[in-house]
Protein backbone atom coordinates (compact mmCIF):
# COMPACT_ATOMS: atom_id res chain seq x y z
CA UNK A 1 0.00 0.00 0.00
CA UNK A 2 1.30 3.44 -0.83
CA UNK A 3 0.50 6.79 0.84
CA UNK A 4 -2.21 7.62 -1.69
CA UNK A 5 -4.09 4.39 -0.97
CA UNK A 6 -3.65 5.02 2.72
CA UNK A 7 -5.14 8.49 2.37
CA UNK A 8 -8.26 6.98 0.85
CA UNK A 9 -8.80 4.85 3.94
CA UNK A 10 -7.44 6.96 6.75
CA UNK A 11 -10.72 8.53 7.88
CA UNK A 12 -12.59 5.26 8.01
CA UNK A 13 -9.61 3.69 9.75
CA UNK A 14 -9.65 6.44 12.36
CA UNK A 15 -13.41 6.06 12.75
CA UNK A 16 -12.93 2.33 13.12
CA UNK A 17 -15.33 1.77 10.23
CA UNK A 18 -12.96 0.07 7.83
CA UNK A 19 -14.86 -3.12 7.26
CA UNK A 20 -12.30 -4.97 5.16
CA UNK A 21 -9.91 -6.63 7.65
CA UNK A 22 -7.20 -7.15 5.04
CA UNK A 23 -7.30 -3.53 4.01
CA UNK A 24 -7.17 -2.47 7.62
CA UNK A 25 -4.08 -4.61 8.25
CA UNK A 26 -2.37 -3.13 5.20
CA UNK A 27 -3.13 0.40 6.38
CA UNK A 28 -1.75 -0.28 9.86
CA UNK A 29 1.34 -1.93 8.38
CA UNK A 30 1.83 1.13 6.21
CA UNK A 31 1.75 3.45 9.21
CA UNK A 32 4.49 1.42 10.84
CA UNK A 33 6.80 2.20 7.95
CA UNK A 34 5.62 5.71 6.98
CA UNK A 35 6.05 8.49 9.51
CA UNK A 36 3.95 10.96 7.54
CA UNK A 37 0.96 8.62 7.33
CA UNK A 38 1.35 7.68 11.00
CA UNK A 39 1.06 11.36 11.90
CA UNK A 40 -1.86 11.69 9.55
CA UNK A 41 -3.69 8.87 11.34
CA UNK A 42 -2.89 10.44 14.70
CA UNK A 43 -4.37 13.74 13.49
CA UNK A 44 -7.54 12.01 12.42
CA UNK A 45 -7.76 10.21 15.76
CA UNK A 46 -7.30 13.52 17.54
CA UNK A 47 -9.99 15.21 15.48
CA UNK A 48 -12.47 12.43 16.10
CA UNK A 49 -11.62 12.47 19.78
CA UNK A 50 -12.31 16.19 19.83
CA UNK A 51 -15.58 15.64 18.06
CA UNK A 52 -16.52 13.12 20.73
CA UNK A 53 -15.50 15.60 23.38
CA UNK A 54 -17.75 18.22 21.82
CA UNK A 55 -20.60 15.76 21.75
CA UNK A 56 -19.93 14.82 25.34
CA UNK A 57 -20.42 18.45 26.27
CA UNK A 58 -23.45 18.69 24.05
CA UNK A 59 -24.82 15.34 25.12
CA UNK A 60 -27.53 16.81 27.26
CA UNK A 61 -28.28 19.76 25.02
CA UNK A 62 -31.91 19.65 24.01
CA UNK A 63 -34.51 22.01 22.73
CA UNK A 64 -36.03 23.98 25.60
CA UNK A 65 -39.40 22.97 27.00
CA UNK A 66 -41.22 25.89 25.44
CA UNK A 67 -40.51 24.44 21.98
CA UNK A 68 -42.28 21.23 22.93
CA UNK A 69 -45.16 23.16 24.45
CA UNK A 70 -45.56 25.31 21.34
CA UNK A 71 -45.45 22.26 19.12
CA UNK A 72 -48.05 20.47 21.24
CA UNK A 73 -50.40 23.44 20.99
CA UNK A 74 -49.96 23.46 17.23
CA UNK A 75 -50.42 19.71 17.02
CA UNK A 76 -53.67 19.81 18.99
CA UNK A 77 -55.01 22.68 16.93
CA UNK A 78 -54.10 20.85 13.77
CA UNK A 79 -55.79 17.66 15.01
CA UNK A 80 -58.94 19.57 15.92
CA UNK A 81 -58.99 21.25 12.53
CA UNK A 82 -58.46 17.92 10.78
CA UNK A 83 -61.31 16.32 12.75
CA UNK A 84 -63.61 19.22 11.98
CA UNK A 85 -62.77 18.93 8.31
CA UNK A 86 -63.39 15.19 8.39
CA UNK A 87 -66.79 15.67 10.06
CA UNK A 88 -67.71 18.40 7.57
CA UNK A 89 -66.61 16.22 4.72
CA UNK A 90 -68.68 13.28 6.01
CA UNK A 91 -71.80 15.40 6.45
CA UNK A 92 -71.23 16.88 3.01
CA UNK A 93 -71.03 13.42 1.48
CA UNK A 94 -74.20 12.37 3.28
CA UNK A 95 -76.01 15.44 1.99
CA UNK A 96 -74.82 14.75 -1.55
CA UNK A 97 -76.06 11.16 -1.29
CA UNK A 98 -79.46 12.35 -0.10
CA UNK A 99 -79.71 14.88 -2.91
CA UNK A 100 -78.72 12.28 -5.47
CA UNK A 101 -81.31 9.81 -4.20
CA UNK A 102 -84.03 12.48 -4.22
CA UNK A 103 -83.12 13.59 -7.74
CA UNK A 104 -83.20 9.99 -8.96
CA UNK A 105 -86.67 9.53 -7.46
CA UNK A 106 -87.87 12.72 -9.10
CA UNK A 107 -86.52 11.71 -12.49
CA UNK A 108 -88.14 8.28 -12.20
CA UNK A 109 -91.49 9.83 -11.29
CA UNK A 110 -91.34 12.26 -14.22
CA UNK A 111 -90.41 9.43 -16.56
CA UNK A 112 -93.39 7.36 -15.39
CA UNK A 113 -95.75 10.30 -15.88
CA UNK A 114 -94.43 11.05 -19.36
CA UNK A 115 -94.73 7.42 -20.46
CA UNK A 116 -98.26 7.25 -19.08
CA UNK A 117 -99.29 10.40 -20.92
CA UNK A 118 -97.80 9.16 -24.14
CA UNK A 119 -99.67 5.88 -23.76
CA UNK A 120 -102.97 7.64 -23.19
CA UNK A 121 -102.51 10.08 -26.03
CA UNK A 122 -101.48 7.51 -28.59
CA UNK A 123 -104.17 7.55 -31.30
CA UNK A 124 -105.00 5.58 -34.50
CA UNK A 125 -102.40 4.78 -37.11
CA UNK A 126 -101.02 7.80 -38.92
CA UNK A 127 -102.56 8.77 -42.26
CA UNK A 128 -99.45 8.36 -44.45
CA UNK A 129 -99.56 4.66 -43.78
CA UNK A 130 -103.22 4.52 -44.83
CA UNK A 131 -102.69 6.38 -48.05
CA UNK A 132 -99.74 4.20 -48.93
CA UNK A 133 -101.61 1.03 -48.36
CA UNK A 134 -104.65 2.39 -50.15
CA UNK A 135 -102.82 2.20 -53.44
CA UNK A 136 -101.99 -1.43 -52.83
CA UNK A 137 -105.55 -2.07 -51.97
CA UNK A 138 -106.66 -0.60 -55.27
CA UNK A 139 -104.25 -2.75 -57.20
CA UNK A 140 -104.61 -6.00 -55.36
CA UNK A 141 -107.82 -7.20 -56.97
CA UNK A 142 -106.24 -6.67 -60.36
CA UNK A 143 -102.97 -8.40 -59.68
CA UNK A 144 -104.26 -11.28 -57.60
CA UNK A 145 -107.80 -11.06 -58.42
CA UNK A 146 -110.31 -12.02 -60.94
CA UNK A 147 -113.01 -14.56 -60.47
CA UNK A 148 -110.43 -17.33 -60.14
CA UNK A 149 -109.17 -16.20 -56.83
CA UNK A 150 -109.96 -18.77 -54.26
CA UNK A 151 -112.15 -17.46 -51.55
CA UNK A 152 -110.66 -18.85 -48.51
CA UNK A 153 -110.84 -18.02 -44.93
CA UNK A 154 -107.66 -16.50 -43.74
CA UNK A 155 -105.59 -19.19 -42.08
CA UNK A 156 -104.76 -17.48 -38.92
CA UNK A 157 -103.95 -19.36 -35.80
CA UNK A 158 -105.64 -17.99 -32.70
CA UNK A 159 -102.36 -16.88 -31.19
CA UNK A 160 -101.51 -14.85 -34.24
CA UNK A 161 -104.90 -13.26 -34.27
CA UNK A 162 -104.56 -12.46 -30.61
CA UNK A 163 -101.13 -10.96 -31.27
CA UNK A 164 -102.57 -8.77 -33.97
CA UNK A 165 -105.29 -7.62 -31.69
CA UNK A 166 -102.81 -6.89 -28.97
CA UNK A 167 -100.50 -4.94 -31.23
CA UNK A 168 -103.25 -2.66 -32.39
CA UNK A 169 -105.05 -2.21 -29.16
CA UNK A 170 -103.25 1.00 -28.44
CA UNK A 171 -103.70 2.46 -31.89
CA UNK A 172 -107.48 2.42 -32.16
CA UNK A 173 -110.27 3.11 -29.80
CA UNK A 174 -111.41 -0.23 -28.45
CA UNK A 175 -115.10 0.38 -28.87
CA UNK A 176 -114.86 1.50 -32.49
CA UNK A 177 -112.71 -1.49 -33.35
CA UNK A 178 -115.17 -3.88 -31.74
CA UNK A 179 -118.09 -2.44 -33.73
CA UNK A 180 -116.11 -2.57 -36.94
CA UNK A 181 -115.20 -6.19 -36.34
CA UNK A 182 -118.84 -7.14 -35.79
CA UNK A 183 -120.12 -5.47 -38.96
CA UNK A 184 -117.29 -6.44 -41.26
CA UNK A 185 -117.29 -9.24 -43.81
CA UNK A 186 -115.08 -12.24 -43.42
CA UNK A 187 -111.40 -12.00 -44.50
CA UNK A 188 -110.83 -12.89 -48.14
CA UNK A 189 -107.48 -14.30 -49.06
CA UNK A 190 -105.53 -12.39 -51.68
CA UNK A 191 -103.12 -15.24 -52.46
CA UNK A 192 -103.46 -18.81 -53.64
CA UNK A 193 -103.55 -21.55 -51.03
CA UNK A 194 -100.16 -22.92 -52.08
CA UNK A 195 -98.60 -19.53 -51.93
CA UNK A 196 -99.44 -19.04 -48.30
CA UNK A 197 -96.26 -18.73 -46.34
CA UNK A 198 -96.47 -19.21 -42.60
CA UNK A 199 -97.67 -15.99 -41.10
CA UNK A 200 -95.30 -15.11 -38.27
CA UNK A 201 -96.56 -11.65 -37.73
CA UNK A 202 -98.70 -9.14 -39.45
CA UNK A 203 -100.76 -6.06 -39.08
CA UNK A 204 -104.19 -4.91 -40.06
CA UNK A 205 -104.41 -1.60 -41.84
CA UNK A 206 -107.69 0.17 -42.51
CA UNK A 207 -107.88 1.53 -46.03
CA UNK A 208 -110.46 3.11 -48.27
CA UNK A 209 -111.24 1.38 -51.53
CA UNK A 210 -113.85 1.69 -54.25
CA UNK A 211 -116.82 -0.59 -53.70
CA UNK A 212 -116.22 -2.25 -57.07
CA UNK A 213 -113.23 -3.96 -55.46
CA UNK A 214 -115.80 -6.34 -53.95
CA UNK A 215 -116.67 -7.77 -57.36
CA UNK A 216 -113.93 -10.48 -57.44
CA UNK A 217 -115.08 -11.68 -54.06
CA UNK A 218 -118.75 -11.75 -54.95
CA UNK A 219 -119.70 -9.12 -52.47
CA UNK A 220 -123.14 -7.62 -52.31
CA UNK A 221 -123.16 -4.65 -54.70
CA UNK A 222 -125.78 -2.53 -56.35
CA UNK A 223 -125.26 -0.16 -59.28
CA UNK A 224 -125.69 2.74 -56.88
CA UNK A 225 -122.95 1.62 -54.57
CA UNK A 226 -120.53 0.47 -57.25
CA UNK A 227 -118.53 3.65 -57.39
CA UNK A 228 -118.86 4.60 -53.78
CA UNK A 229 -115.85 4.42 -51.50
CA UNK A 230 -115.89 1.97 -48.70
CA UNK A 231 -113.60 0.96 -45.97
CA UNK A 232 -111.67 -2.27 -45.79
CA UNK A 233 -109.19 -3.92 -43.45
CA UNK A 234 -106.05 -5.11 -45.17
CA UNK A 235 -103.92 -7.78 -43.51
CA UNK A 236 -100.26 -7.27 -44.24
CA UNK A 237 -97.78 -10.03 -43.53
CA UNK A 238 -94.31 -9.66 -42.02
CA UNK A 239 -92.93 -9.29 -45.55
CA UNK A 240 -95.18 -6.30 -46.22
CA UNK A 241 -97.36 -8.16 -48.79
CA UNK A 242 -101.12 -8.08 -48.51
CA UNK A 243 -102.48 -11.46 -47.40
CA UNK A 244 -106.15 -10.87 -46.97
CA UNK A 245 -108.84 -8.22 -47.02
CA UNK A 246 -112.22 -7.73 -45.49
CA UNK A 247 -114.81 -5.08 -46.21
CA UNK A 248 -116.75 -2.95 -43.86
CA UNK A 249 -120.26 -1.88 -44.67
CA UNK A 250 -120.58 1.43 -46.50
CA UNK A 251 -122.64 2.80 -43.63
CA UNK A 252 -119.76 2.18 -41.28
CA UNK A 253 -117.77 5.29 -41.48
CA UNK A 254 -114.86 5.35 -39.21
CA UNK A 255 -112.98 8.50 -38.99
CA UNK A 256 -109.43 7.59 -39.51
CA UNK A 257 -107.78 10.89 -38.93
CA UNK B 1 -26.28 9.74 18.27
CA UNK B 2 -28.82 7.01 17.74
CA UNK B 3 -29.89 6.34 14.22
CA UNK B 4 -31.75 3.08 14.49
CA UNK B 5 -33.84 1.79 11.62
CA UNK B 6 -37.50 2.58 11.90
CA UNK B 7 -39.28 0.16 14.20
CA UNK B 8 -42.81 -1.11 14.25
CA UNK B 9 -43.45 0.91 17.35
CA UNK B 10 -42.31 4.03 15.50
CA UNK B 11 -44.67 3.23 12.64
CA UNK B 12 -47.43 2.73 15.19
CA UNK B 13 -46.54 6.04 16.83
CA UNK B 14 -46.67 7.79 13.48
CA UNK B 15 -50.05 6.23 12.71
CA UNK B 16 -51.42 7.31 16.07
CA UNK B 17 -49.95 10.74 15.54
CA UNK B 18 -51.72 11.01 12.20
CA UNK B 19 -54.94 10.14 14.05
CA UNK B 20 -54.40 13.10 16.35
CA UNK B 21 -52.90 11.31 19.36
CA UNK B 22 -50.80 13.98 21.06
CA UNK B 23 -49.10 11.43 23.32
CA UNK B 24 -47.75 9.69 20.23
CA UNK B 25 -46.46 13.00 18.93
CA UNK B 26 -44.82 13.75 22.26
CA UNK B 27 -43.11 10.36 22.21
CA UNK B 28 -41.76 10.94 18.71
CA UNK B 29 -40.66 14.45 19.60
CA UNK B 30 -38.81 13.41 22.73
CA UNK B 31 -37.13 10.57 20.88
CA UNK B 32 -35.72 12.77 18.10
CA UNK B 33 -35.60 16.36 19.23
CA UNK B 34 -32.20 16.10 20.92
CA UNK B 35 -30.42 14.90 17.81
CA UNK B 36 -32.09 17.50 15.62
CA UNK B 37 -31.37 20.28 18.09
CA UNK B 38 -27.70 19.33 18.42
CA UNK B 39 -27.32 19.03 14.67
CA UNK B 40 -28.76 22.52 14.20
CA UNK B 41 -26.61 23.85 17.01
CA UNK B 42 -23.44 22.41 15.51
CA UNK B 43 -24.36 23.68 12.08
CA UNK B 44 -25.26 27.20 13.17
CA UNK B 45 -23.49 27.75 16.49
CA UNK B 46 -26.64 29.49 17.67
CA UNK B 47 -29.13 28.22 20.22
CA UNK B 48 -31.80 30.51 18.82
CA UNK B 49 -31.41 29.06 15.35
CA UNK B 50 -31.25 25.55 16.78
CA UNK B 51 -34.55 26.11 18.60
CA UNK B 52 -36.21 27.54 15.52
CA UNK B 53 -34.94 24.76 13.32
CA UNK B 54 -36.07 22.06 15.76
CA UNK B 55 -39.49 23.64 15.94
CA UNK B 56 -39.75 23.98 12.17
CA UNK B 57 -38.67 20.39 11.56
CA UNK B 58 -41.41 19.05 13.82
CA UNK B 59 -43.91 21.54 12.44
CA UNK B 60 -43.34 19.99 9.04
CA UNK B 61 -43.89 16.56 10.57
CA UNK B 62 -47.17 17.77 12.10
CA UNK B 63 -48.41 19.42 8.93
CA UNK B 64 -47.21 16.90 6.38
CA UNK B 65 -46.64 13.63 8.18
CA UNK B 66 -47.97 11.81 5.14
CA UNK B 67 -44.94 12.95 3.15
CA UNK B 68 -42.67 10.75 5.21
CA UNK B 69 -42.16 7.39 3.51
CA UNK B 70 -40.63 4.73 5.80
CA UNK B 71 -39.46 2.85 2.71
CA UNK B 72 -37.10 5.67 1.78
CA UNK B 73 -35.27 5.99 5.06
CA UNK B 74 -35.47 6.41 8.78
CA UNK B 75 -37.54 9.06 10.48
CA UNK B 76 -34.34 10.48 11.94
CA UNK B 77 -32.86 10.91 8.47
CA UNK B 78 -36.08 12.53 7.31
CA UNK B 79 -36.00 14.99 10.20
CA UNK B 80 -32.30 15.67 9.66
CA UNK B 81 -33.05 16.47 6.05
CA UNK B 82 -35.72 18.99 7.01
CA UNK B 83 -33.49 20.48 9.69
CA UNK B 84 -30.59 20.77 7.28
CA UNK B 85 -32.70 22.68 4.76
CA UNK B 86 -33.91 25.08 7.43
CA UNK B 87 -30.44 25.63 8.82
CA UNK B 88 -29.01 26.44 5.42
CA UNK B 89 -31.91 28.77 4.74
CA UNK B 90 -31.42 30.54 8.04
CA UNK B 91 -27.69 30.83 7.55
CA UNK B 92 -28.22 32.36 4.15
CA UNK B 93 -30.81 34.75 5.50
CA UNK B 94 -29.17 35.82 8.71
CA UNK B 95 -25.81 37.43 8.84
CA UNK B 96 -24.51 35.69 11.87
CA UNK B 97 -21.14 35.11 10.43
CA UNK B 98 -18.67 37.65 9.12
CA UNK B 99 -16.23 35.97 6.84
CA UNK B 100 -12.91 37.05 5.50
CA UNK B 101 -12.81 35.49 2.11
CA UNK B 102 -9.95 34.10 0.19
CA UNK B 103 -9.76 32.25 -3.02
CA UNK B 104 -9.70 28.56 -2.35
CA UNK B 105 -7.63 26.10 -4.24
CA UNK B 106 -10.60 24.85 -6.21
CA UNK B 107 -11.65 28.36 -7.10
CA UNK B 108 -14.53 28.76 -4.69
CA UNK B 109 -14.72 31.32 -1.93
CA UNK B 110 -13.87 29.82 1.42
CA UNK B 111 -13.82 31.81 4.64
CA UNK B 112 -10.41 31.83 6.26
CA UNK B 113 -11.47 32.80 9.72
CA UNK B 114 -14.97 33.51 10.87
CA UNK B 115 -16.71 34.92 13.83
CA UNK B 116 -18.94 32.57 15.75
CA UNK B 117 -22.52 33.26 16.66
CA UNK B 118 -23.05 35.76 19.41
CA UNK B 119 -24.84 33.37 21.72
CA UNK B 120 -21.97 30.94 21.97
CA UNK B 121 -23.19 27.84 23.85
CA UNK B 122 -19.77 26.28 24.13
CA UNK B 123 -18.29 29.17 25.97
CA UNK B 124 -20.44 28.12 28.90
CA UNK B 125 -20.00 24.42 28.54
CA UNK B 126 -16.36 23.80 27.78
CA UNK B 127 -13.07 24.77 29.28
CA UNK B 128 -11.15 22.77 26.83
CA UNK B 129 -9.48 25.15 24.41
CA UNK B 130 -8.87 22.55 21.78
CA UNK B 131 -12.50 21.49 21.81
CA UNK B 132 -13.58 25.07 21.41
CA UNK B 133 -11.13 25.60 18.60
CA UNK B 134 -12.37 22.55 16.76
CA UNK B 135 -15.93 23.68 17.15
CA UNK B 136 -15.14 27.17 15.89
CA UNK B 137 -13.22 25.82 12.95
CA UNK B 138 -16.08 23.53 12.04
CA UNK B 139 -18.41 26.51 12.10
CA UNK B 140 -16.06 28.25 9.70
CA UNK B 141 -16.28 25.47 7.12
CA UNK B 142 -18.39 26.04 4.05
CA UNK B 143 -21.83 24.51 4.66
CA UNK B 144 -21.39 21.67 2.18
CA UNK B 145 -18.37 20.37 4.15
CA UNK B 146 -19.67 21.42 7.52
CA UNK B 147 -22.84 19.34 7.24
CA UNK B 148 -20.87 16.23 6.35
CA UNK B 149 -18.41 16.73 9.20
CA UNK B 150 -21.22 17.36 11.67
CA UNK B 151 -23.22 14.34 10.55
CA UNK B 152 -20.33 11.88 10.27
CA UNK B 153 -17.87 13.03 12.92
CA UNK B 154 -20.14 14.55 15.54
CA UNK B 155 -23.46 12.77 15.06
CA UNK B 156 -21.65 9.58 14.07
CA UNK B 157 -23.82 8.70 11.13
CA UNK B 158 -22.45 6.21 8.64
CA UNK B 159 -21.64 7.38 5.13
CA UNK B 160 -24.81 5.74 3.87
CA UNK B 161 -26.99 7.45 6.46
CA UNK B 162 -25.39 10.80 5.78
CA UNK B 163 -25.95 10.27 2.06
CA UNK B 164 -29.61 9.65 2.82
CA UNK B 165 -29.89 12.88 4.78
CA UNK B 166 -28.08 14.93 2.17
CA UNK B 167 -29.73 13.23 -0.78
CA UNK B 168 -26.44 12.48 -2.44
CA UNK B 169 -24.19 9.53 -3.24
CA UNK B 170 -22.08 7.78 -0.62
CA UNK B 171 -19.00 8.63 -2.66
CA UNK B 172 -19.93 12.29 -2.45
CA UNK B 173 -20.12 12.05 1.33
CA UNK B 174 -16.73 10.39 1.45
CA UNK B 175 -15.03 12.96 -0.77
CA UNK B 176 -16.65 15.89 1.05
CA UNK B 177 -15.56 14.46 4.38
CA UNK B 178 -11.99 14.18 3.14
CA UNK B 179 -12.08 17.72 1.87
CA UNK B 180 -13.71 18.92 5.08
CA UNK B 181 -11.04 17.30 7.22
CA UNK B 182 -8.31 18.74 5.03
CA UNK B 183 -9.79 22.22 5.47
CA UNK B 184 -10.11 21.69 9.22
CA UNK B 185 -6.49 20.71 9.63
CA UNK B 186 -5.34 23.51 7.38
CA UNK B 187 -7.26 26.11 9.38
CA UNK B 188 -6.33 24.68 12.73
CA UNK B 189 -2.69 25.01 11.75
CA UNK B 190 -3.23 28.48 10.33
CA UNK B 191 -5.14 29.72 13.37
CA UNK B 192 -2.45 28.47 15.74
CA UNK B 193 0.08 30.68 13.90
CA UNK B 194 -2.03 33.86 13.98
CA UNK B 195 -0.64 36.97 15.52
CA UNK B 196 -2.36 37.48 18.87
CA UNK B 197 -2.68 41.24 18.17
CA UNK B 198 -4.74 40.87 15.03
CA UNK B 199 -8.49 41.35 15.29
CA UNK B 200 -9.09 37.83 14.05
CA UNK B 201 -6.92 36.39 16.72
CA UNK B 202 -8.80 38.37 19.37
CA UNK B 203 -11.98 36.71 18.27
CA UNK B 204 -10.34 33.32 18.56
CA UNK B 205 -9.54 34.02 22.18
CA UNK B 206 -8.69 30.46 23.03
CA UNK B 207 -5.43 30.75 21.11
CA UNK B 208 -4.17 33.89 22.71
Amino acid sequence: MNCQDFELNVIQLARDQLLDAGNREQCLAHTRGCLRCRKRLEEEHALIAEAHAVMAVLGTAEAPAHVEAALLVTFRAQARQRNALAVRSLSGQKRIRQWTFGAAQLVAAVAVIVVGLMWLRSGPAPSPELSTVSKHAQEMPVSKGGANVARQELLLVPAEAQQLKTRHRGRQPVRQKQEADDAATQFYSLVEAGELAPLESGRVVRVEVVASALIPFGGPLTPETLTQPMQADLLLGQDGLARAIRFLPASHNIKTQ
Amino acid sequence: MTNKPITHSEVELLRRMADGDDQAFTAIYRQHQGAIYRFALLMSGSTAIAEDVTQEAFMVLIREAQLYDPGRGTLTAYLYGIARNYVLRRLRRDSFFVSLMREAEDGEDVPLTTLVAKDDPFSNFSRNEMTRLVRQTVLALPPRYREVVVLCDFQELSYAEAAQVLSCAVGTVSSRLHRGHALLFERLRAVSKLDPQTPDAQLLRCFT
